[in-house]
């Protein structure tokens, strides 16, 4: 028989530490590989099937794009920046664009700001679709998200013929956007989209949002109060859920929002039900936004604004000081901040993601308690973005 | 002795084949609720092909390796007892608690091997997987001595041939109530929606699966194809009126005619499983496990009482 010292003492001559385990716990780690996470992990420490500890672990996706934002000229950094928010990449060019706008002192033209408006709602109605094929894959109920997946297919395709690129369309670009209209076949094309997503919501609301099941899973899971949200810095669609109106496209507007009439959809219960159901209005809000925009019609004149600063891109100077724009994007309050030295490429250019707020802390102290079944559903609920946190 | 073995290989052949033909209707069904095109009918059996061909073979022990085959042979005997029409070779002796038990060994076989793999994630799938066993044994409990107390009878060959006299099973009220009740266990069987805790890709990463590759995974495939065939054939039996032919002079016609009715009815208890399926999000394991003891237990139970008046 072997003693208890003899082992620990041949272990570490080995190079072998024996570390104290906790008998009563297990550690599982929820990892990038996992279906539920995307490029993400959480180290969660169980109790039998309920989680004791959560341990974001954020990291797996950082690029480092505050630094290589600062080796590129001005207008080369949308193509890098908009890589920051892969479901809808449309926000970081559009925060990076108005702060330049805003340093350069330019008044963007107001077709330019009609289609910026458009292209931002196009984003969100698609990166909701997207959220609620997540939800569904998560839940199970994958009928739901293959018809959602379906869906924001439709707007990769409008997408594409107004800039080219499915997913990552490098087209809003400080003072304007890159590319005209294709013309009234588009505009026609993107108003019988979205009527026809627009018919096609009850379908959602029977499999998902008014399921028996789903109301069971997600009903007083992940609770976030008022007071715990503010203090944690949570915005967006997670923040409304807790009872605070605030949404930036009404306390701060930009582009054409205060022209434009929309509800902003509130909730007391602050659980996951709350924040699913929220998403849920804002895409009916949403889609009645486009259609406004659409009625409305696009202004005549340039998309673009006329400057001949312009003339020689690579050598582009900005003028020295800094800006801050945000936009409300379907993850939340999504801000740039940057700053110019007056040379041709900017001193700084920092990305506020949303998902910083609601990722980590906020996430690790939702989760404590969760059964593991829960943990997928608030991580999904909370509608986490990695690269957002990872930058 | 040996027609009986000619038999039982012929069974075997024909379950696997069908079992993934299901699978492959399965998948193809789902597709098409999801308004995809879906895989070509044979896709299953392609990928267990491709299972087997993998040249690595991670092993964790004598119980991981023995639990496959543990799972598989123990669906193969259920399978055995099962009348298939007039060509099942241990018909006399299969009776409900025998066949009901032996198609629940494969889910302690499949628990075996994953938890002998000492995998977190397996070992999460396992709990959930024998909490669904315990849970669905209620509701089959009271489905079993309702089919009982109804025929005067254990043995699943004479229910069939009472069928054929008295008409289906689910036409009379107190076995509709039990098949309702065996349906939704049916679903927890079948690893589908509402009840698939056990394999939940999303929560648990595939649960017990997640440690299988290679030639375990082809054998749980044929397992999972075996499996289905065995569950829905005691379905149609029990309930559905199972098919005894003697229309035709011709053996081989009046055997041709068993199974492809055998196949229709089975194909009928495959496509209610997938409809709700497709329809439904999944349960946490709790939940799944006070509904089983709530509802298809109160239902079952009451089909039991009908049948004992």
């Amino acid at each position: 028989m072997v003693s208890q010292e003899e082992i620990i003492r041949e272990a570490r001559e080995n190079g072998m530490e024996l570390l104290p385990i906790d008998k009563d716990t297990y550690e599982l780690f929820f990892g990038p590989q996992h279906m539920a996470t995307e490029n993400f992990s959480i180290i969660l420490k169980m109790d039998g099937h309920r989680v004791m500890k959560a341990i974001a672990n954020p990291g797996f996706l950082h690029r480092g794009f505050e630094k290589l934002a600062e080796y590129r000229p001005w207008y080369t950094n949308i193509a890098l920046l908009l890589r920051i928010c892969v479901p809808e990449p449309d926000v970081p060019e559009a925060i990076y664009s108005m702060a330049v706008d805003e340093l350069m002192g330019w008044e963007v033209p107001e077709r330019a700001q009609w289609i910026r408006t458009i292209v931002l709602e196009m984003a969100r109605v698609s990166a909701y679709l997207f959220w609620i094929m997540g939800l569904s894959f998560k839940l199970g109920v994958y009928t739901a998200g293959q018809w959602a997946a379906a869906y924001r297919e439709r707007f990769m395709h409008l997408f594409e013929e107004l800039t080219g690129a499915r997913v990552y369309h490098i087209y809003t670009i400080p003072g304007g956007v890159r590319r005209d209209i294709p013309g009234d076949k588009w505009l026609r094309q993107l108003r019988d989209t979205v009527e026809y997503i627009k018919s096609k919501l009850s379908d959602f609301d029977n499999l998902v949002f008014e399921n028996y099941i789903v109301h069971r899973r997600l009903e007083g899971i992940g609770v976030m109060d008022k007071k715990f949200a503010l203090a944690e810095g949570v915005t967006g669609p997670n923040l409304r859920a807790t009872g605070v109106p605030y949404d930036v496209r009404r306390a701060d507007p930009y582009l054409l929002y205060p022209e434009l009439d929309f509800e902003v959809p509130v909730l007391k219960e602050g659980d996951a039900l709350a924040r699913a159901l929220i998403r849920r209005y804002e895409l009916e809000q949403d889609l009645y936004i486009l259609e406004q925009l659409l009625e409305m019609g696009p202004p005549s004149g340039p998309y673009k604004v006329k400057d001949p600063k312009l003339k020689n891109l690579p050598r582009f100077k900005v003028p020295a000081g800094d800006a801050f724009a945000h936009v409300e994007s379907t993850k939340g309050d999504f801000g740039a901040y940057v700053v110019s030295d007056g040379g041709h490429k900017p001193y700084r250019v920092h990305i506020r993601g949303p998902s910083i707020a609601h990722g980590i802390r906020v996430l690790e102290h939702l989760l404590v308690g969760a059964r593991i079944a829960d943990v997928p559903v608030i991580l999904m609920s909370l509608d986490n973005c990695p690269p957002d946190i990872d930058r | 002795m040996l027609g009986a073995v000619l038999k039982a290989i012929f069974i075997i052949l024909y379950a696997t084949f069908v079992g993934f033909m299901f699978m492959g209707i399965i998948r193809k069904v789902t597709a098409r609720i999801h308004r995809r095109i879906g895989p070509p009918i044979y896709q299953p059996i392609i990928d267990t092909i491709k299972f087997f061909g993998k040249r690595e073979n991670i092993t964790h022990g004598l119980i991981y390796d023995f639990g496959i085959i543990f799972a598989l042979g123990a669906t193969i005997l259920a399978l055995m007892f099962i009348p298939l029409g007039s060509i099942s070779i241990l018909r006399t002796y299969g009776d409900l608690i025998l066949i009901t038990f032996l198609l629940e060994i494969p889910m302690l076989g499949i628990m075996f091997a994953a938890m002998s793999s000492g995998n977190p994630w397996a070992g999460l799938g396992a709990q959930r997987a024998l909490l669904t066993l315990l849970a669905i044994q209620v509701p089959l409990g009271f489905a079993i001595i309702a089919l009982a107390e109804f025929y005067g009878t254990f043995s699943t060959y004479e229910i069939v041939m009472a069928q054929q006299v008295g008409g289906w099973s689910i036409f009379h009220l107190p076995l509709l109530l039990v098949a309702i009740a065996y349906d939704i266990v049916l679903q927890a069987m079948f690893g589908k929606e509402p009840f698939d805790m056990m394999i939940a890709p999303g929560e648990i990463s595939l649960g017990p699966m997640v440690e299988f590759g290679g030639k375990h995974m082809g054998m749980l495939q044929i397992q999972h194809a075996i499996g289905l065939f065995a569950e829905t054939l005691f379905f149609a039996n029990i309930f559905l009126g199972g098919a005894v032919v003697i229309a035709f002079s011709s053996p081989i016609l009046n055997t041709l005619a068993t199974l492809g009715i055998l196949l229709v009815k089975q194909i009928a208890v495959l496509l209610i499983a997938i409809f709700i399926g497709a329809i439904f999000p999944r349960f946490t394991i709790d939940q799944a496990v006070k509904f089983y003891w709530k509802w298809p237990t109160i239902i079952a139970a009451l089909g039991a009482i009908l049948a004992s008046l």
